[in-house]
């Protein structure tokens, strides 16, 4: 556990230094941080490119695949010329270029009942940016049996939306989608500033939950529409017979529905 | 028979099978968000009802219903002049 700054990292992050109630000891909460990202594509290359930039001291990247053409609309750690080469070696090496500080984990598979109690292990948070439901729900099964908070973004064409999960406070993402939905589909209509800006959101939500700042989005929903460039929160229920909250260790809440 | 006006707002895949981001529906005073949404699915036709409605024309549980600012149950009791808004699954890529 590092308990300084080092000059350079001083100088590095002076203006988020400058943010009040955040300062040396917000910074050194996420240098001594481990953040687990699943999937580094549109939404999760832009949160994991965002707390490289604030310094979260350690990023386990989770993506499988080779980066397809039609990936490069939004996954902003790819490279047009390494098209066919691996998305999440690409997206550390760049974010190691980027902030050498940072010490990133690149894990070529994506979550599944196999690997994500290993995953989430490994991390204080889990930022939840894949897009098939049967990964965000895993992840939140582990997350709150390891009683870690959970971020999770979503999109879909000029939407997007953002929740964050805290073990024993509010909903879990199992409340909401009880059984993945029949319909998703993995490829959907999106423009890459959409998942860009939900990944920018998204990683400030984890910078507020490791550093201690803020308010956290705990049993509410922020949902935006950048059609209209609408935001607005709404309030989330807890399941009372949700089978993943309900029987994870802090489920002290009672519940509202 | 006395009716009420709510307003409702789709997000999402809904909104493209509703063909509108929003609409203002009259309704029954005293009808509930269930009564409300099977109501629409029988407005809009097959293919908008079943985005909404399951085979027992209950809505649909992979659907989040919210009445103002606040996550509703279909058994939730509606007022005239509600906004309710409904969310299509979404994730991330």
């Amino acid at each position: 556990m590092s308990r300084d700054l080092s000059d350079d990292e001083r100088s590095l992050y002076e203006w988020q230094l400058w943010v009040d109630g955040f300062g040396e000891p917000g910074q050194l909460r996420l240098k001594n941080a481990s953040v687990l990202v699943s999937r580094v594509g549109g939404v999760g290359g832009a949160l994991a490119y965002q707390l490289a930039a604030a310094g979260v001291g350690r990023l386990i990247l989770a993506h499988a695949g080779s980066l397809r053409l039609n990936d490069l609309n939004r996954q902003l750690l790819m490279s047009h010329a390494k098209v066919g080469e691996s998305r999440v070696l690409q997206a550390a090496e760049r974010l190691r270029a980027f902030n050498p500080h940072v010490e990133v984990v690149p894990i070529a598979e994506n979550v599944s009942e196999a690997n994500v109690e290993r995953l989430v292990r490994d991390a204080d948070l889990v930022a939840s940016c894949a897009p098939l439901f049967q990964e965000r729900l895993l992840l939140n099964r582990a997350a709150l049996q390891q009683n870690k908070p959970l971020v999770d973004c979503a999109m879909y064409e000029m939407e997007a939306q953002l929740t964050t999960v805290v073990p024993g406070r509010g909903p879990c993402l199992a409340c909401l989608y009880p059984t993945e939905p029949a319909a998703w589909k993995r490829q959907f209509p999106v423009f890459g500033a959409v998942a860009g800006t939900i990944g920018c959101l998204g990683a400030m939500e984890a910078i507020k939950l490791l550093s201690g700042l803020g308010e956290p989005l705990v049993g509410t929903m922020l949902v935006c529409d950048l059609a209209s460039m609408s935001f607005r929160k709404v309030q989330l229920q807890r399941k009372a017979a949700c089978p993943v909250c309900s029987s994870s260790p802090q489920a002290t809440q009672e519940p509202a529905g | 028979m006395r009716l009420m006006r709510v307003t409702v707002y789709y997000m999402a895949q809904i909104k493209r099978a509703a063909g509108c981001s929003s609409e203002q529906i009259d309704a029954p005073d005293g009808a509930d968000l269930r009564g409300v949404l099977r109501s629409m699915g029988e407005r809009h036709g097959d293919a908008f009802r079943v985005v909404l409605l399951d085979d027992a024309n209950e809505p649909r549980k992979s659907l989040l219903y919210f009445v103002g600012d606040e996550h509703a149950d279909p058994s939730r009791p509606l007022k005239d002049g509600d906004a309710i808004t409904i969310l299509a699954p979404m994730a991330g890529g």
